[in-house]
């Protein structure tokens, strides 16, 4: 039984039909990348696993249960987390509040243990915990937004662009802690502009079009498909 | 005179004190300017009053405390009910901000017509069960009870200050007014910690209206308009959402409308508030406590 089974999931905004039956499988250990062009879905699949939007129709099974109608309270206490999309860390709060937040649903104990292992993989925010949020940099909120989405240790984790609006170098600190994270043993569901790096370090993949999914596979196969290179990839190097 | 000015114009600060916090509490949290506070403000006082003298019929400091007891919780829990009922279905369905405010608008005028209703146009004795005397400090008068409305004002802002920064669903709070989103990420409840707010609020609200009665020793179906005026400006004045800026503004529009009307004349005394917060909102926007929302985008 895979982890995550998404199975015809129709997303609307009123009469903008976001999804459009998609289904896709995200099995334990395994990272997965959603890759598609701007507005493909990718990150209303995401929203819409995590509860912060209805499906119109379809099942969203998580462990064999139907979650799809669920709070976003409850899924997180299954152990689904989200880094979404341009960060939404807490501006006015401080670094280790931010970090406090992310294991709001987990035991003191438990919180402390996560974020020493944090303060492994970002060593920067280690020596700016009591700064306010909201006057990090921006590739220092997005790592700490990373950070946050660690701290309650869920099963799966899924990061909407994690690498977005990061220089060239911590893209690729990047992805290397995502693959260790993912040794670690959680599960990651991945959505990247970087397509190229995340097919890499990817064991599957699936390409979003237009609510539609038109290709899934292996992601070293995906990474060499002469349609996804096409529109995806670019023919550079 | 002066001192004797400062200490009347202290007692009638801590009563926009008193009010104010509460509002502030929820407008921290949401954003929203709850026009209903005032009215669960004079609800609370009817409450208690109704429940010492007429259920219990013990007009005694027990029968006070015991009715006060009844008054918090069922105004709490219609101040929950208020935002299950009404603002929350907004929420959900993702409503403009005018929707919610004018919502409470409805609310304060529901809460104000049933007081009406019920309990009569005319104004309602309210006893003084405590009786706790005067002390005299040089010509200036000091009533103890004007003592222990000042310190529980500062007890209350302290209080809910707690709340806020060191308890759990305090930082729930915190976290939904910065990024709503976000919070429902962390796996907080979002429409329940905003329920307990504006529980909590309310049951302020209600501890105030019934200090006040008891001050004042009557209390009218106007009660809560006038203060509720006078509260929005001491949030205005101290800093919208900040708890110690609702005390310090409810403490600075208390003193100087105290002391306009001893010093220049009485006519303008409602009109001073106002003025003050019109200066203030062309000075210092945020107010006297008031943070500046930066976020970088
Ligand atoms: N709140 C909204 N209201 C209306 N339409 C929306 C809303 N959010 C997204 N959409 C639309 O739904 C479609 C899918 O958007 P989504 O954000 O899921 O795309 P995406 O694949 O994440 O794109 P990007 O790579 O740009 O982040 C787009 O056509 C978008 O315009
Ligand atoms: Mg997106």
């Amino acid at each position: 039984m895979a982890l995550l089974e998404v199975k015809n999931l129709h997303v609307s905004y009123g009469s903008i039909n976001a999804l459009r039956g998609i289904n896709f499988e995200v099995n334990e250990g395994e990272i997965v990348t959603l890759i598609g062009a701007n507005g493909a879905g990718k990150s209303t699949t995401m929203n819409t696993i995590m509860g912060l939007l209805r499906p119109k129709m379809g099942e969203i099974l998580y462990q064999g249960e139907d979650i799809s109608h669920e709070d976003s309270s409850t899924i997180v206490k299954h152990g689904i987390t989200l880094a979404p999309e341009g960060r939404l860390i807490f501006p006015r709060m401080t670094v280790l509040e931010n970090l406090q937040m992310g294991a709001y649903t987990v035991s003191k104990e438990v919180m402390k243990e996560n974020m020493e292992e944090s303060f492994k993989l970002f060593p920067v925010l280690k020596e700016r915990l009591s700064q306010i949020a909201g006057t990090l940099s921006g590739g220092e909120q997005q790592m700490l937004a990373v950070a946050r989405a660690l701290m309650s240790k869920s099963k799966l984790l899924m990061l909407d662009e994690p690498s977005l609006g990061l220089a060239p170098l911590l893209i690729r600190e990047i992805f290397d802690l995502i693959k260790r994270i993912n040794q670690i043993g959680t599960t990651i569901l991945l959505v990247e502009q970087n397509a190229r790096m995340a097919l890499n370090i990817s064991d599957r993949g699936y390409v979003l079009e237009t609510g539609i999914i038109r290709l899934s596979g292996k992601g070293s196969d995906l990474a060499k498909d002469p349609k996804v290179v096409a529109a995806y990839l670019g023919n550079l190097d | 005179m002066f001192f004797q000015q400062l200490v009347n114009g202290l007692t009638i600060g801590s009563t926009y004190a008193l009010v104010t916090i509460g509002f502030n509490l929820v407008y921290g949290v949401l954003e929203l300017t709850n026009f209903a506070h005032s009215s669960f403000y004079m609800l609370g006082a009817y409450l208690t009053v109704f429940s010492m003298t007429w259920l219990l019929g013990r007009v005694t400091p027990l029968g006070f405390f015991i009715g006060l007891g009844i008054s918090i919780v069922i105004t709490g829990l219609l101040g929950a009910l208020m935002d299950k009922a009404s603002l929350e279905p907004i929420r959900k369905r993702n409503g403009a901000p005018i929707t919610a405010l004018l919502t409470t608008v409805g609310v304060q005028t529901i809460i104000n017509n049933s007081i009406l209703l019920i309990f009569g146009t005319e104004s309602k004795p309210f006893p003084d069960v405590f009786q706790l005397g005067k002390v005299y400090v040089g010509d200036t008068v000091i009533q103890i009870f004007q003592i222990i409305i000042f310190v529980v004002a500062i007890l209350l802002m302290l209080g809910l200050s707690y709340l806020v920064y060191r308890t759990k669903i305090g930082n729930a709070m915190r976290a939904i007014s910065q990024n709503a989103t976000a919070a429902k990420l962390m796996g907080i409840n979002v429409n329940t910690v905003i329920t307990i707010t504006f529980l909590i609020g309310s049951a302020v609200a209600a501890i105030s209206g019934a200090m006040m009665g008891t001050y004042y020793q009557k209390i009218d179906t106007l009660m809560g308009a006038s203060v509720g005026l006078k509260s929005i400006s001491s949030a205005v004045l101290g800093g919208m959402g900040s708890l110690p800026g609702a005390m310090f503004g409810g403490f600075i529009i208390g003193i100087v409308e105290t002391m306009f009307a001893a010093y220049v004349g009485s006519g303008f005394r409602d009109a001073i508030a106002f003025i003050i917060m019109f200066v203030v909102l062309l000075i210092k926007p945020s107010g006297l406590l008031g943070v500046k929302i930066e976020t970088k985008v």
